[in-house]
């Protein structure tokens, strides 16, 4: 019974908190925000590790990109970036940056005594500044011979830095994943495409902010877990490739994810997504997104649009594969 | 002359080149005020126009250099906090200056459109040091810059602008929270209606835009509503939050603007 209430209160331990760090719940780069953050297989060619570290492996190409996103009709900014390296056929390093800007947020005093004297005139403003940086490691196992699988796996190593106000917070987190990659056609000829399984365990034993707050207060950020499947398929008639991705997460985070991503001719591409998410102990339709990029000699440009409650997510991104 | 003024241009030449100065200024005597006012600064193609009968000028210097001080009063009664709960709009102006100041030059714009002189009055036998103004508008519900710019007899400029929110019809005011950053163990949300709710709902949501808080409060007759937040629960961060407002039969609602709140434990 003891048991029983044990591993109740660990599934429940995340429900009763807020999230902290929320800027972490964002999505980087544009596609990601475009597809609702459900980007963790290697359908796309972009080895964004933000979501999924395995997918930086098997990569034949170094690549940077960096975003900007006006949030919320423009209540907030956010930036991303990103540099991948293959340091091998097999291994990838990268880094990544994410920073969240919160600006003009009013200083009022304490309430008055006397709610008549009460002055809604701000006594000045101060910002809200969010960084995180990633250091990425990921690992393609190939097996010899006729290949009909590849095993992917990888960590993000994170660090935060969160300063609002005069106050500053600290800490650092491990995300891990895995993806395994089936090659269909070689399996059955019955069947074509590719076939994603992966599994992310994000804020592994919880990412801790230490805050040099007088009380020096602490904030938990607790683990996500994040599996789901997805399939790609080129359909050389048109010259297309299309790919979907459904997921489900748990833990800090809950939702079900799906997007959708059509490439045509390694030219343009357009691509949507979006999650049933729990919010207020209610699972409900959020983050309805869309995009569109361009790919031109190793550039990619993407513009991606979301909404949310609070208005809509504007998102650009500029990539470069070397 | 044949008529009431005239114009004519003059130039003065000092045959002691010790009294050359670039202090020396042009002035005409105005004699509401019982003193002379600057007609043109240096002596240089000097413009002047001719009342009939006695026009008396001095070449001298001055020190004032002070500009006209400038008030801009709002004189409703349901004048809150910027806001003006009524179409009609009770305008008022202070204009002081020790060495006097020029009422033909004065100029008050609303929004950048300029009010003419017969739409705000000044009241009769005023001292030019010290001038008031009135002035009543009708407005419709937004915001608006008034501005007013007024110079001396010594060409000292001031100018001195307000920005005032009409509001007639059920809005909600201003917003806040208090303290912010909220660095205890609550913070007080507030909100100040033009006029009494049925029912004030208070939206709170984390900064990725998740819904954390739906409160519903019920006003009374209070035009000042409050929800104490406990900062418990929360983390270190910032929030967004706003007020919708019901009238009546919640046939009527309004909402606040998107507000921002730090909580910092």
């Amino acid at each position: 019974m003891i048991k029983k209430i044990i591993i109740l209160l660990i599934l429940i331990l995340p429900l009763l908190m807020n999230s902290t760090e929320v800027f972490l719940d964002y999505f980087p780069m544009a596609i990601g925000e475009g597809t609702a953050g459900n980007i963790n297989t290697s359908m796309i060619e972009t080895p964004l590790f933000f979501y999924n570290p395995a997918i930086n492996s098997g990569k034949i190409k170094s690549f940077i990109a960096y975003e900007h996103k006006f949030l919320l009709n423009n209540l907030t900014h956010y930036n991303s970036v990103i540099i991948t390296i293959p340091v091998a056929k097999t291994f990838g390093i990268g880094l990544g940056y994410i920073n969240q800007n919160i600006d003009n947020i009013p200083i009022f005093p304490e309430f008055p005594n006397n709610i008549d004297s009460i002055d809604f005139t701000p006594q000045g403003y101060f910002s809200d500044n969010a960084h995180a940086v990633y250091l990425n490691l990921a690992y393609t196992f190939i097996p010899e011979g006729y290949r009909l699988f590849e095993l992917s796996g990888g960590i993000n190593i994170k660090y935060i830095i969160h300063q609002i106000h005069t106050n500053t917070g600290m800490g650092s987190g491990i995300d891990a994943g895995m993806n395994a990659l089936f090659y269909l056609e070689r399996i059955n000829f019955k069947y074509k495409g590719m076939l994603n399984y992966f599994l992310v365990l994000k804020d592994i034993g919880s990412t801790i902010i230490k805050w040099d707050t007088p009380n020096e207060y602490r904030d938990d950020r607790k683990y996500t877990a994040i599996t789901g499947m997805g399939y790609s398929i080129n359909i050389d008639a048109i010259m297309t490739k299309l790919g979907v991705e459904i997921n489900a997460a748990y833990g800090n985070e809950k939702k079900i994810g799906f997007s959708l991503n059509c490439t045509y001719n390694k030219l343009v591409g357009i691509y949507g997504g979006i999650n049933y998410r729990n919010e207020m102990n209610i699972y409900k339709i959020s983050d309805p997104a869309g995009g569109i990029s361009l790919y031109s000699n190793g550039f990619e440009v993407y513009y991606s649009l979301s909404y949310q409650e609070l208005g809509f997510n504007h998102s650009v991104s500029l990539g470069y594969s070397l | 002359m044949n008529g009431d003024t005239c114009k004519c241009d003059i130039s003065i030449e000092f045959n002691d080149s010790l009294l050359v100065s670039n202090e020396w200024n042009f002035y005409k005597y105005n004699g509401t005020i019982e003193k002379f006012e600057l007609v043109n600064e240096g002596l240089n193609n000097i413009d002047i126009s001719l009342v009939s009968g006695i026009n008396r000028f001095i070449v001298a210097a001055h020190s004032d250099t002070i500009p006209p001080h400038v008030d801009i009063i709002i004189e409703n009664k349901d004048y809150v906090g910027n806001v003006i709960l009524s179409e009609q709009c009770e305008l008022a102006f202070t204009i002081e200056d020790e060495s006097g100041i020029k009422v033909n030059d004065i100029i008050i714009t609303l929004n950048d459109d300029t009010i003419p002189s017969n739409e705000y009055t000044i009241a009769e036998n005023t001292d030019l040091r010290n001038i008031p103004l009135k002035m009543t508008k009708h407005l419709a519900d937004g915001i608006y810059k008034v501005k007013i710019s007024a110079i001396d007899i010594y060409n000292n400029k001031t100018e001195e602008s307000l920005e005032i929110k009409v509001a007639k019809t059920f809005a909600i005011i201003s917003a806040g929270n208090f303290p912010n950053p909220a660095t205890g163990d609550n913070t007080v949300i507030a909100c100040r209606l033009s006029e009494q709710a049925s029912e004030v709902i208070l939206y709170l949501f984390d900064a990725r835009s998740r819904k954390l808080l739906r409160e519903s409060i019920l006003p009374g007759s209070d035009l000042i509503v409050t929800y104490n937040l406990s900062t418990a629960g929360f983390s270190n961060g910032t929030y967004f939050y706003y007020f919708e407002a019901l009238k009546g039969d919640n046939s009527e609602s309004v909402k606040s603007a998107i507000l921002k709140m730090s909580i910092l434990k």
